[in-house]
């Protein structure tokens, strides 16, 4: 069967209009029954969180970067709870594909107890590491709700292992693709689907596994759903799932629209494609007109050879996994929240692939663009009193996203394929209206995520955690500065050799950006040893972050300074990987920095003296333990004066930096130099 | 003097529809254009904000080929009211094009225009 692309259009993750049964339903709830059991739902979604976190074995699902949700009975997303909201987003089209195409199909059909898989993005998923398993709800002979799990398995049989591979050039690089399908009946999971599986990927036992794990999340989530019908009615839970959305589509509304009309635009980068380094543009313009706001995404890049594309629908999902966190945080979760938005992008673009497209990294691409609109979300609401708080006011955490995989035999002589998920949970977050950004805040998609521990790692992979450190001047400077993220090192360990695999942005354009004068985070490369082993087995000193390593490693024992997506190579024990978080974007002018606050952070490693006195304008006293007040005040006076003098008008500047043009090996997947914005 | 407050530094005067650095009062010019136009413009390095750690060829520090970091300052107290990091020759982004009417209205200052001032406008 072809593709439906009727149900992967921009827009499809929108709610349907409520059915005459559901809209009798709403009009018999009770205020405080409703609220009551809205709560209950939400429940019901964090217990089976609970449930998957606890049965899984993909580093990711440990870490909390699980999705649960609860659709009604046509595939509209009601409530999802903490986790990767953008999961249970894109579970609504393969719930919808099933019920247009295989409810009355008499070689698939539908029924109570039978379990429904999907991974594949051309379908309304993401990318295929990302698998949803869902299932519908009877009750009295019909369907009358879903219920889906939803996590990220590092590997997915794909030409690299880990599932994202730096070099796919087109989807069939990418390893197993499943469309929505009946993987189970009568609750059960049936073995030859689990054969199929099993035999397509390099970590068989993580594949089932976690596959089991989502179907017991699912049972309990069922579970609760039914309790609620048996007490309370099926008419009940079908009104009180359709008001949910309801209610979020008028509170997001009501929200935007005390914001003033106009048009916001910023302008994201990104440095890499996978397989080698390049620009990619991608300007946001938002127009806000009453309660609509229309995003204009047309003139991003083109397609690129590599991995870094999306399909139209994946950047509306992962919008809908940016306002559950941030506008919306105290409201049902569902499809409601995309109620007044519009998304417009260029077909052919690194945004609206064609369906043959790699997008396996669509995931590193979408939060540089997603984290964009923040800014302009901020940007927009300061005017508004009520937002003018840190909730509303807060850059997002550090979207330049960064992995690190390992493959091969562990220390228990078992094939095993992950990827260490610290590193992509403990980004810097961004610097808010009113403090600091968090040093160790999250996963960008799931604030909820935990960095898991080293013994974590350390125990079921072949690996040494041998540092854990926040990064000097990792945040973006600013009056407010971004949170620092963290360093990480790993020695190969216990195994004589592994696959290696980085991926992840960001090593020469920044990718967190900064607000009202405050700077972008920095940029990081990737550090790997060969032979890191006489590092740790002298008395000499012992580097403790990517930066002390470059000082202190002999050149001979083969460093390398890579671009943080470089394709998977083998490494040997004692080899050495370093990679960092990243860090979040900063708030404000510097120079307007508590003096106080700058020597806090030399305290704590977490900003360079060398900052301290070159971005932050202040002068310590002789002892170089305390900060001159006078002279820092001096100093920063001095700063002021000096900008005027160098700071050129605009238009004579806007004159001759137009003439500007970057080297051609930056431009060689950027499309046309220059596109301005859409007027 | 009827201002509001539009970003950290910038407010938007009423009276004559212009844009205002909040730390100094300078005017920045019409409210209805970019404020950018009224700033100065440095575009910073950035190896000068992010220290380098090696002379490879990543250096730790964005590419200054790549990218240049376009500080905007008031020209009257020198305040850096925003800034962008673009590759050079990058179009300059036009980022808050705000309707002015509207404003005016959210904050109780909508008055039905005159001829008058619509010509100015
Ligand atoms: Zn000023």
């Amino acid at each position: 069967m072809p593709v439906d692309l009727e149900l992967v259009k921009e827009g499809r993750f929108k709610p349907e209009p409520p059915t005459a049964e559901e809209l009798a339903a709403m009009s018999k709830l009770d205020r405080v029954d409703y609220s009551i059991y809205t709560m209950r739902v939400e429940l019901a979604c964090r217990e089976s969180r609970e449930v998957l976190q606890k049965l899984g074995i993909s580093t990711l699902i440990r870490a909390g970067d699980t999705a649960h949700g609860v659709y009604t009975a046509n595939g509209d997303l009601s409530i999802a709870e903490v986790g990767t909201y953008l999961h249970v987003v894109t579970g609504i089209i393969p719930i919808k594909f099933v019920l247009k195409h295989y409810l009355d199909d008499p070689m698939v059909g539908v029924k109570d107890g039978d379990i429904f898989f999907c991974n594949e993005a051309v379908y309304g998923g993401i990318h295929n590491p990302d698998m949803i398993t869902f299932m519908p709800i009877y009750w009295a002979g019909r369907i009358i709700a879903w219920v889906a799990s939803a996590s990220h398995e590092p590997e997915t049989g794909a030409t690299e292992p880990g599932g994202m591979p730096s070099t796919a050039r087109s989807r069939y690089d990418e390893g197993l693709k499943v469309p929505p399908i009946k993987i189970g009946e009568q609750f059960k999971l049936k073995s030859d689907i689990i054969e199929l599986f099993e035999n397509n990927v390099r970590y068989p036992l993580m594949m089932t596994n976690d596959l089991a794990a989502r179907v017991a999340a699912c049972l309990t989530l069922r579970k609760r759903i039914l309790e609620i019908v048996e007490k309370k009615g099926a008419e009940f839970v079908l009104g009180t799932l359709r008001k949910m959305i309801i209610d979020t589509a008028e509170s997001v509304k009501e929200r935007i629209s005390k914001i003033p009309d106009g048009t916001y635009r910023h302008v994201a980068f990104l440095d890499t494609v996978g397989f080698g380094e390049g620009l990619l543009r991608l300007p946001i313009s938002l127009t806000k007109k009453k309660d609509r706001m229309v995003f204009d995404l047309t003139h991003a890049s083109p397609q690129t050879p590599g991995p870094y594309n999306s399909f139209e629908h994946t950047v509306e999902a992962v919008f809908a996994s940016l306002v559950f966190q941030y506008l919306l945080s105290d409201v049902p979760a569902s499809s409601g929240c995309l109620v007044p938005f519009e998304f417009k992008t260029t077909p052919g673009s690194c945004l609206n692939a064609k369906q043959d497209a790699a997008v396996s990294h669509v995931v590193y691409l979408l939060p540089v663009v997603i984290s964009a609109l923040q800014i302009l979300f901020i940007k927009a609401l300061y005017n508004v009193s009520e937002y003018r708080k840190e909730e509303y006011l807060a850059l997002p955490l550090n979207g330049g996203l960064r992995a690190l995989g390992v493959s091969g035999k562990n220390q228990w002589g078992k094939e095993v394929t992950t990827h260490l998920i610290a590193i992509g949970n403990s980004r810097g977050g961004g610097a808010r209206f009113s403090r600091d950004g968090v040093d160790s805040a999250g996963f960008w998609y799931c604030g909820y995520a935990e960095a898991a521990d080293c013994e974590q790692d350390e125990s079921a992979y072949p690996v040494l955690t041998v540092w854990r450190s926040f990064t000097p001047d990792g945040g973006g400077p600013g009056k407010y500065r971004g949170g620092t993220g963290v360093s990480f090192g790993y020695m190969i360990h216990n195994s004589e050799t592994i696959s290696l695999t980085t991926i992840g942005v960001g090593q020469r354009f920044p990718v967190a950006h900064g607000v009202f004068g405050g700077y972008p985070a920095g940029t990081r490369p990737v550090v790997t040893v060969d032979d890191a082993s006489s590092l740790y087995s002298t008395d000499s000193k012992v580097p403790t972050s990517d930066t002390s390593l470059v000082r202190l490693i002999r050149q001979d024992a083969g460093i390398r300074i890579q671009p943080n997506s470089t394709p998977t190579r083998a490494i040997r024990k004692g080899g050495l990987v370093a990679q960092c978080s990243g860090g979040g974007g900063g708030y404000g002018d510097p120079i307007e920095r508590d003096p106080n606050l700058v020597l806090r952070d030399v305290e704590t490693g977490r900003v360079s003296k060398w900052a301290a006195e070159n971005v932050y304008m202040v002068v310590f006293e002789q002892d170089g333990l305390h900060i001159d007040g006078k002279a820092t005040e001096e100093r920063r006076k001095i700063e002021r004066l000096e900008r005027r003098k160098r700071g050129t008008p605009f238009e004579s500047f806007e004159r001759e930096w137009n003439k500007l043009r970057p080297p051609d090996t930056a431009l060689r997947f950027y499309g046309e130099w220059p596109v301005p914005f859409p007027v | 003097m009827n201002r509001v407050k539009i970003t950290e530094y910038l407010d938007i005067e009423f009276d004559d529809e212009s844009w205002v650095c909040n730390r100094c009062g300078w005017n920045l010019g019409p409210a209805r254009e970019n404020y950018k136009k009224g700033c100065l413009v440095y575009p910073r390095d950035p190896r000068e904000v992010y220290p380098q750690v090696t002379a490879a060829d990543l250096t730790f520090a964005p590419d200054p080929n790549w990218c240049k970091i376009l500080e905007y300052y008031c020209p009257s107290c020198g305040i850096m009211l925003e800034c962008e990091a673009l590759p050079p020759g990058h179009p300059i982004t036009h980022d808050l094009q705000i309707d002015i009417d509207d404003l005016k209205s959210k904050h109780g200052f909508s008055q039905p225009l005159t001829s008058a001032d619509a010509s100015q406008r």
